[in-house]
């Protein structure tokens, strides 16, 4: 399938502003970009939702924020619950550049949406973010109360760098709880064109390295930004898919784009997953690029992939999570259904 | 100077100013040159586009059609004409 009509617009509409800046000097100007991105392709606010409401997390060494969504409809008590880690290269990106999304997600999967404003780099290294992400996803599941959840029907969500993010948080609650019975227990994984790989040598990140609106030299540059000098990249808290097992992980919802750096890494876990009895969901969406999904104003079937989401999570947090572990095996082949 | 060229002279101004330049740029002008990044360039393009309910075809997509307001009028007077 060749690109998304409105997709190639778009990247011929940066090839025409000029040459991509790639490999950036200032992280200002890298977060600049892509919140002007956002104001430009999904402005923030703009969606209406049932209500939203921030929340103060203390965190070591600081406090990050939490932002809650309530979707459309009746106000509910209780409603699964997901929490949400924006993209960005773990050195930009938001609540602000994610918030449509967020939006809609909410509306779409029927959950109450918790966005986590984890710390970035460079100030902010890894594992920082990571931390924040489980401090965040401890401290909602023990205070369900406070965010109207159903604590055994959380999920964890991100896109890029934040689906980093939520696949290691799946790694970290299922290995907690073998030495805690008070360990978070997650009941799905939504992974939207997630990093998985960080060395980046797949044939995609290859193919893709340039021109198609992330190129490798930024994704080369956040890397130097966050992961400190002798940490090893093949740390499966950076690269997930080089883990050795993912036995008994959270059902997963793996979404990619043809035309992402970053397919073959996503696939290639749901691959893995499947081979260890993980069911696993998704779609390799067609013709499209890395961020697709935010950006509606652009790309008009960034609403339909939400749609196509959203189905799958209300399919899944409908069910007790027992009988979604017997019922739910999808052959990961069909990820590319 | 025409009513086009003001309009997109009001458009990059207010993307200047959202990067802190207060200066109006004159026909010429390299419009990267003053301040705006990739990305306002882009959105350069819809605003003109939308501003003159035009869409500006593939093969006018380069950067040169986009460097400086008189280019980018003319491109407009163009689009317009073959509209």
């Amino acid at each position: 399938m060749p690109l998304d009509r409105h997709a190639r617009r778009f990247l011929e509409m940066l090839a025409a502003a000029g040459k991509a800046r790639g490999r950036y000097e200032d992280v200002e100007e890298r977060r600049t970009a892509l919140a002007q991105l956002a104001d430009l392709v999904d402005p923030p606010g703009t969606v209406e939702i049932g209500g939203v409401r921030e929340h103060l997390l203390p965190v070591h060494d600081g406090h990050i924020s939490l932002r809650i969504y309530s979707p459309l409809g009746p106000p509910a008590r209780q409603l699964p619950g997901m929490l949400f880690f924006h993209g960005g290269g773990w050195v930009a990106g938001s609540l602000e550049t994610h918030d449509g999304l967020c939006r809609r997600l909410s509306n779409e999967t029927g959950c109450r949406v918790i966005a986590v404003d984890y710390r970035l780099a460079p100030l902010h290294p890894f594992p920082y973010g990571l931390a924040d992400a489980w401090a965040a996803l401890n401290y909602v599941v023990r205070n369900p109360k406070i965010f109207g959840i159903d604590p055994v029907r959380v999920g964890v969500a991100g896109d890029s760098a934040g689906g980093t993010l939520a696949a290691v948080l799946c790694r970290m609650a299922r290995d907690a709880a073998t030495d805690s019975p008070h360990a978070p227990r997650i009941a799905f994984q939504l992974l939207i064109c997630p990093i998985l790989d960080v060395h980046g040598e797949s044939p995609a990140r290859l193919e893709l390295a340039e021109g198609y609106f992330l190129d490798n030299e930024t994704l080369q540059r956040d890397l130097e930004l966050y992961v400190p000098a002798g940490t090893e990249l093949s740390d499966v808290r950076l690269s997930p898919l080089l883990a050795e097992e993912f036995a008994d992980l959270p059902p997963a919802f793996i979404h990619t784009a043809q035309f992402d750096p970053f397919s073959d890494e996503g696939e290639a876990y749901a691959q893995r997953l499947g081979g260890f009895g993980v069911s696993v969901h998704g779609r390799a969406h067609t013709g499209m690029i890395h961020y697709f999904y935010c950006m509606p104003r652009m790309i008009p079937y960034a609403l339909e992939a939400v749609r196509i989401i959203g189905t799958e999570i209300r399919y899944a947090v409908d069910l007790p999570v027992k009988e979604r572990r017997v019922h739910r095996r999808i052959r990961p082949e069909l990820i590319r259904a | 100077m025409s009513n086009a060229r003001d309009r997109i002279i009001a458009i990059a101004c207010r993307m200047l100013a959202k990067r802190g330049v207060q200066t109006v740029p004159q026909g010429g002008d390299n419009l990267r040159e003053a301040g705006l990044t990739s990305l306002d360039m882009v959105n350069l393009v819809l605003a003109v586009e939308a501003e003159f309910d035009i869409e500006i075809p593939q093969s006018a997509m380069t950067p040169e059609n986009f460097d400086t307001v008189a280019a980018i009028e003319s491109l407009v007077s163009v689009t317009l004409k073959a509209a």
